[in-house]
């Protein structure tokens, strides 16, 4: 019977060419986006998949006013090791600030990033540790574990069991992101024995380059070396706790415990407020997104997002199956007819169809997988993925899941038609040959509903996407304030900047050097700082950002002075006693002409260190773009040891790579441990919007597809209007009627639906569009061309495919057609 | 009695109108009948027949099949019942086109639950029977309209059914084709099939045992 069923649909799929080719092209394009998903949330689900115990190991999440945190207070593990061994079998902490920096061996000096770990970290998690013993390669102090690429690094052939290497804390991270706070000092950490080599090339959402072991911090920590509490029950960003939970214990079991233990510790205190929640290990890497995570990751929101985009992509191809195989009843009425006299019950003819659908699906699948190649290509060269540990290898599992998944597709797309054909009387199937007419009855209302929703997907993609792209080219060509042209900044990581700025000054080509504790308008942050003056004195929480510049950054930057002025070229190292106010702080000091406030003295910090003020400068955007608002104060402050980068101005004449090999051989002269650090001022404050052209990149092919997709679905149903009505078409022509006639009649018909979507859409695209554009302060209107452009661009593609169709079926000769009826 | 109408009526509304298309008609049929129904275009013929293939439904009286109340049978009993006793001939003979001879053939006993063996042998049979060995692997159009309705009958023949009802079997082929059907059902009739056919023509009409005129829905 199913093979029956199977040769039938064959030949059915063979014989309409056309609609096979709409159907299988649009699902399998659609499914293609799908699997793509399917395949991210697979290779999200691998990670950490290696541990045994994985369902038996959670981590605790502090909650504070509604926000999750990954970390806990440093205290925690103890108290619920120690008190509560009938639930908690283990617990393993993890540090969370950053041991990230030089590992020297030798003459060997390697940034790497590492973490503290317990020593319990080898009995609860399967790393594998191809040298060492798990039991203590943490336990002692000053034990460091390396992973297997960081000791190839590091030693080479050589076998690094036993050696000691020194470690130099520079601040830096596991994903090798410079810090938001630069620490621009080395701390020298200490002597290090290697006790142990893993191999972490198996995923997991930990990432290290080393681990040191915890018992190390109480003597960094008596050293000054370190600011770890271990019973500060006040900071949850400290550290990752794990625990192994008692075969048999839950979730739910545990709880209660971390209820009480948040009560205890923070019930008395009225300014915090904070609860403890838990999470299962294989939930870790596909959950919603925390603060303060232990690395980056895809959070589900970003999944549910995209998955979202792909099932609309899917329902819109969908909709062409639907729509085709209503149309198409018409050739199959005397089958289902035939069938149903020669004894076939509803449910068989339904089966039928069904399984024809699902083999216009498994045949999609097909071509959807190779499509896949090529899309997840694409996919991980996007910006975002770098940050990412995507595994897109395939494997049986996952083979199956495709299939079921293209066998469920089948299954949306086929059973409305299904229901709907098998619900044909024999009688009438076959006593009107030429089919039930099409255009009537509640087929065709769903039709047109779905072609409808098709237009209205395809306006809504396409406009959304001109809009984000202008937001875009906005951001792009906005005004920071400050003239970021032929600037090069760099890290001075350690470097004396006196120093260097003197040797780099003597290069012609370069005109200026300054010097700041970040760059504005990439993300960096120095903190915040409290202010008052005689307005505000009742006020204590006035706070602005401040940055550290010298004397040459605002000149350097040409940063417009409204009044007073720049720093002194003199200037004391230390005593702080002159500062530089941005308009928006001396408004936030309540000056209402912001000119006032230069010669005033305010008191800056905790500490309410008095300071004058002796410039004012315009607002010049320091943040993001993206989260910039016009009225951020900022208070520029002259403070030496905060100095992270240098900014060097050259003559718009100058090649920049020759300026470029010049710094770097002075660098190199210099520094001979840590490599430049640069970046391009013009193309670093580009690439601050790179999130923005993956956002493009994906919504342009998604309202890419859609729109191929319904015009697809288009191109059937005008086939199809123009097949059914040919004894029309051909009775209106033996009567006199033109060409054009016979196609404006045929195409009339698509105008009032168009309409209802534009209808529908504008309105709809205008909301949602401003609401996320609400979230700039420097944003585009959303411009009523955007919209005319986006319908001109359905129109032009709808109408196209609609009048190929129609043309074609008003201009066939006549005769042929009325002698076939 | 193989079955048995009492006081049928059939209509249609249009217009506030109500329309009769059968109107009071009493029929039985004993097995091994072969009757012909004869009429002018719109007298109800085709319409009778749909309803004693259980095809089409009637508004008011009685229909006994092998003493089953077919008026009081749900959907479901009504098609196990005809699926398993009565076949169908058509006039356009309505072979699938997508589907062989051996296919159409076999389509009836895949709704019948037949087992792959038995359906292969009943094929073979049947194609055996009507000398059309050789086109099992045809498709329709290749056939002339001759031997289209060979398969139709063959396919109504397949799941051996008492009664065969065919709606002017001969009306699509000319007058040799034709003969060669009607010769074709009276043999099958002597094997004790009873057939019911609906027919324009007199000649044919003679192959029948009897003959039932109707007018305007109404038995005359």
């Amino acid at each position: 019977m199913i093979k029956n069923y199977i040769r039938v649909a064959f030949r059915n799929l063979l014989k309409h060419k056309l609609f096979s080719v709409i159907n299988i092209l649009g699902l399998s394009v659609s499914m293609a986006t799908c699997l793509l998903i399917i395949l991210l949330i697979y290779s999200q689900k691998k990670v950490d998949g290696f541990h045994e115990k994985r369902d038996r190991i959670v981590r605790v999440l502090s909650v504070e006013e509604g926000r999750s945190f990954a970390s806990t207070p440093l205290p925690l593990a103890k108290q619920l090791s120690e008190n509560y061994p009938h639930l908690v079998e283990d617990a393993v902490q993890i540090k969370s600030s950053f041991v990230g920096g030089d590992v020297i061996y030798g003459e060997n000096r390697i940034p790497l990033a590492g973490r503290y770990a317990d020593d319990h970290l080898f009995a609860v998690f399967d790393f594998d540790l191809i040298a060492g013993d798990a039991a203590t390669a943490l336990n002692a102090p000053f034990s460091i574990v390396l992973t297997k690429t960081s000791a190839e690094k590091l030693f080479g052939a050589t076998d690094p069991m036993g050696k000691s290497v020194k470690l130099n804390d520079i601040g830096l991270n596991t994903m090798g992101i410079d810090l938001i706070l630069t620490e621009n000092k080395e701390t020298f950490l200490g002597d290090f024995v290697v006790t142990g080599i893993v191999d972490n090339s198996l995923p997991s959402h930990i990432q290290f380059d080393f681990l040191v072991s915890m018992s190390t911090l109480p003597s960094l920590v008596k050293q000054g070396k370190s600011d770890a509490t271990f019973d500060n029950w006040d900071n949850y960003f400290d550290a990752y706790l794990y625990l192994l939970l008692k075969e048999g214990v839950s979730e739910k079991d545990v709880q209660p415990i971390l209820d009480d233990i948040a009560f205890q510790q923070y019930n008395t205190l009225e300014d915090v407020a904070i609860a403890f929640t838990q999470e299962g290990l294989s939930q870790i890497n596909l959950s919603k997104f925390h603060n303060n995570d232990i690395g980056l990751r895809m959070p589900v929101e970003v999944i549910y997002v995209l998955a979202f985009l792909g099932f609309i992509v899917l329902f819109s191809a969908c909709f062409n199956y639907v729509n085709l195989s209503f149309a198409r009843s018409l050739t199959r009425s005397k089958e289902i007819g035939v069938r149903k006299t020669m004894g076939a019950a509803r449910y068989q003819v339904f089966i039928q169809f069904i399984m024809e659908s699902i083999l216009v699906g498994l045949l999609s699948l097909a071509v959807a997988i190779g499509l896949l190649q090529l899309l997840s290509r694409m996919f991980l060269g996007l910006w975002m993925n770098q940050f990412l540990r995507l595994d897109f290898r395939f494997d049986i599992a996952l083979f199956l899941v495709f299939i079921l998944f293209s066998i469920l597709v089948g299954l949306m797309a086929g059973v409305l038609p299904a229901s709907f054909l098998s619900s044909f009387s024999p009688v009438k199937a076959l006593r009107n040959t030429r089919g039930l007419t099409l255009g009537k009855g509640k087929g065709l209302h769903l039709r047109k509903g779905l072609v409808v929703l098709q237009f209205c997907a395809s306006l809504l993609f396409i406009t959304t996407t001109l809009l984000i792209f202008s937001q875009l080219n906005y951001l792009m060509e906005k005004e920071y304030g400050f003239d970021q042209n032929h600037i090069i900044n760099l890290k001075l990581q350690g470097m004396d900047y006196g120093t260097f700025a003197h040797e780099l000054s003597k290069n012609p080509s370069i005109q200026g050097i300054s010097a700041s504790s970040f760059v504005p308008g990439t993300g960096g942050y120095s903190g915040d700082v409290l202010l008052q003056n005689q307005f505000t004195a009742g006020d204590s929480e006035l706070a602005s950002s401040f940055i550290a510049v010298d004397q040459n950054f605002l000149p350097n930057l040409k940063i417009e002075l409204k009044a007073g002025t720049n720093f002194p070229s003199k200037m004391p190292m230390h005593n702080e006693e002159y500062v530089v106010l941005n308009e928006a702080a001396a408004k936030l000091l309540g000056h209402a002409i912001p000119e006032n406030v230069v010669g005033e003295t305010i008191s800056i910090g905790e500490n309410q260190t008095p300071v004058k003020v002796i410039g004012l400068t315009a607002n010049f955007i320091y943040d993001l773009l993206t989260e910039a608002e016009p009225s951020d104060p900022l208070v520029l402050r002259y403070l030496p040891n905060e100095f992270a980068y240098l900014n060097i101005r050259y003559l718009p004449t100058a090649s920049t790579t020759s300026i470029l090999s010049y710094v770097e051989q002075k660098w190199k002269a210099m520094d001979k441990v840590h490599s430049l650090k640069y970046n391009i001022y013009v193309d670093e404050l580009k690439g601050t919007n790179a999130i923005f052209s993956d956002i493009i990149y994906i919504l342009g092919f998604i309202s890419f597809l859609t729109i191929i997709i319904s015009t697809l679905g288009l191109l059937g149903i005008a086939a199809f209007t123009a097949e059914s009505k040919r004894k029309e078409i051909s009775i209106r022509k033996v009567h006199g009627a033109k060409t054009k006639n016979i196609t404006f009649l045929l195409s009339k018909g698509f105008l009032p639906l168009f309409i209802i979507a534009v209808l529908v859409t504008v309105p709809l695209s205008y909301f949602v569009n401003s609401l996320w554009l609400e979230e700039f302060a420097y944003k585009v209107n959303v411009s009523p061309w955007v919209f005319v452009l986006g319908i001109g661009i359905m129109f032009a593609t709808g109408f196209g495919t609609i009048l190929s169709q129609t043309l074609s079926a008003a201009s066939d000769s006549l005769l042929k057609r009325l002698k076939e009826e | 009695m193989l079955l048995e109408l009492k006081n049928i009526f059939k209509w249609v509304n249009s217009g506030g109108q109500r329309i009769f298309l059968l109107k009071d008609i009493n029929l039985s049929v004993e097995e091994g009948e072969f009757i012909s129904v004869m009429g002018p275009s719109g007298s109800g013929k085709s319409t009778l027949l749909n309803v004693i293939g259980m095809l089409d439904q009637f508004n008011e009286g009685e229909y006994y099949f092998f003493d089953e109340s077919v008026h009081n049978l749900k959907e479901k009993h009504r098609s196990n019942l005809y699926k398993e006793y009565i076949g169908f001939v058509f006039q356009a003979y309505h072979l699938l086109d997508d589907l062989t001879v051996y296919e159409n053939l076999e389509m009836p006993l895949l709704y019948k639950k037949y087992k792959g063996a038995e359906r292969k042998a009943m094929v073979a049979d049947m194609l055996d029977r009507f000398n059309i060995v050789g086109k099992k692997d045809l498709f329709p159009a290749q056939l002339s309209g001759g031997q289209q309705q060979l398969v139709g009958v063959a396919r109504a023949l397949i799941g051996k059914p008492k009664l065969i009802l065919a709606d002017e079997p001969t009306g699509n082929l000319n007058s040799k084709q034709g003969e060669e059907i009607m010769e074709l059902f009276k043999q099958l009739n002597k094997e004790g099939v009873t057939i019911i056919q609906v027919t324009h023509s007199e000649k044919n009409a003679e192959y029948g045992s009897r003959i039932i005129n109707l007018l305007d829905g109404r038995k005359v």
